[in-house]
């Protein structure tokens, strides 16, 4: 990965996800699966974009991005993981990318909160022209929210690239280490399903999660 | 009718950046009144002085399921059509924050949402490569656009009464199966994910796996939200390098 191309497409990559979470379409592109393997697909490995997309889905399927709630933002994080680890084996690479991914999209959900500050002080200082009714107002600050959350998005990615780019420079783990993160990392995501796998069941019946459970086990036993 | 008519299709996807401008103070309200302006500028004209209170209201608090808010948007262009009075107006949009939020979340957040992830974790784990995640984008794309098309249309029609509306429109009943088929794809993707993940990886360090899973899941019970499996399992990658990296 030399080629400057990838680089930057990834970045493009992480914008478009970056504000499809929240800001422009949520159409899902944000989901970590995507994002990820929208991102294996930029740099040629398919198979780990899958694999780092299909933990981050795990975990993911643990959070409910519920109103004003803080949780991590795993679009531009499982893009930068990807970028970290790949052409390395999956077994090897995926528990680096995970665990950059985890961390990365902690701190990537708490620019969430810097940014709706933001938003909220450019309403309040348009506060009277919106009183007023001023279509252009009404405007101008969407117009701001959105271009912040596009600049915020860049910048997540950015970071998370840089630090990938770091890691493919002269970073090497030793293979054992690599092997247990991976082990760690798949366990945590299971669990995370697990977890809001149960919580969603627990507003219904139990059985319907049993069922569920009972599901996966004959589906992985048949294929 | 003719009027939304019109402005349905700039209104659909202006709500696609009904979040453009969330903060704590408005939530929504910027959103909604961006995506308000076309139809407004029909209804009234620029220069008709019922406009700017209208898109005064249309950009106050709002906060509903971004999925649903289509509905709102439609009863309150309505009910400013029908030249209600503006408190009126505003108790509406204030009314329907809760019930569409609730319904929406339900729908999406823990319905749609975690199903079409898990099912296309699923067909991933099974080996279907990357058609599963575009079977993904496809399903939640069409129908989130059909959905706000129908649910503005809703709106407009039923007005003052689109709670009722929406609660005896087939919305509630496909909200229920869709938190089922979650619950249901999100389990059943633990064991296929897991085989898949798990292949070809040592009994022994399989075990040790599940070891690991207990503990999390134990830990999870004891500490409540802040033991959550993200933290616990950067706190366990942390150990992890700690042991091998930095202690001799």
């Amino acid at each position: 990965m030399t080629d400057p191309m990838p680089w930057a497409l990834l970045l493009v990559w992480g914008a478009v996800v970056g504000v499809d979470l929240v800001s422009v379409l949520q159409g899902l592109l944000s989901r970590p699966l995507v994002a990820a393997t929208g991102a294996g697909l930029i740099v040629g490995d398919p198979a780990m974009g899958l694999a780092i997309g299909t933990v981050l889905e795990l975990f993911a399927l643990d959070v409910v991005p519920i109103g004003a709630s803080r949780y991590p933002e795993f679009g531009p994080a499982g893009i930068a993981a990807v970028a970290a680890v790949a052409g390395t084996p999956v077994a090897g690479g995926l528990g680096v990318g995970v665990v950059l991914a985890l961390a990365l999209g902690v701190f990537s959900g708490r620019t969430m909160h810097v940014l709706r500050r933001l938003n909220g002080a450019v309403t309040r200082r348009a506060a009277p022209a919106l009183a007023r009714g001023e279509p252009g107002a009404v405007a101008r600050v969407q117009l701001f929210g959105v271009t912040a959350d596009l600049l915020r998005a860049v910048l997540v990615t950015g970071l998370g690239l840089a630090l990938a780019w770091l890691l493919r420079s002269g970073v090497t783990l030793p293979g054992d280490l690599a092997r247990n993160l991976g082990l760690i990392a798949v366990s945590g995501g299971l669990i995370a399903a697990v977890h809001g796998g149960l919580q969603r069941a627990a507003g219904r019946a139990f059985r319907i999660g049993v069922v569920g459970l009972a599901a996966g086990v004959a589906v992985a036993w048949l294929f | 009718m003719a009027v939304l008519m019109r402005a349905r299709g700039p209104t659909v996807l202006r709500l696609l950046c009904l979040q453009g401008a969330w903060s704590y103070e408005r939530m929504q309200g910027i959103g909604m009144g961006w995506a308000s302006l076309p139809a407004l500028r029909r209804l009234f004209g620029a220069d008709d002085p019922r406009f700017r209170p209208a898109v005064a209201r249309a950009a106050g608090f709002f906060n509903a399921n971004p999925f649903v808010a289509a509905a709102a948007l439609g009863a309150e262009l309505r009910v400013e059509a029908d030249s209600e009075p503006g408190d009126r107006i505003e108790r509406l949009r204030t009314a329907l924050c809760g019930p569409l939020g609730s319904l929406g979340d339900r729908l999406y957040w823990t319905g749609i949402v975690p199903a079409l992830g898990a099912l296309a974790v699923i067909g991933v784990s099974l080996g279907a490569g990357i058609w599963p995640v575009v079977a993904l984008l496809l399903i939640h794309n069409t129908t989130r656009l059909w959905l706000a098309w129908w649910l503005v249309g809703l709106g407009w029609q039923h007005g003052l009464r689109i709670g009722h509306a929406v609660n005896h429109s087939p919305l509630p009943a496909v909200t229920e199966w869709a938190g089922v088929v979650a619950v249901v794809a999100g389990l059943a993707a633990v064991p296929v994910a897991g085989v898949a993940l798990f292949g070809g990886v040592p009994a022994a360090e399989i075990a040790a796996a599940g070891a690991l899973m207990a503990g999390m899941l134990i830990l999870r019970r004891l500490l409540g939200p802040r033991g959550s499996a993200l933290r616990l399992t950067l706190l366990a990658a942390s150990a992890a390098v700690l042991w091998q990296v930095a202690l001799p």
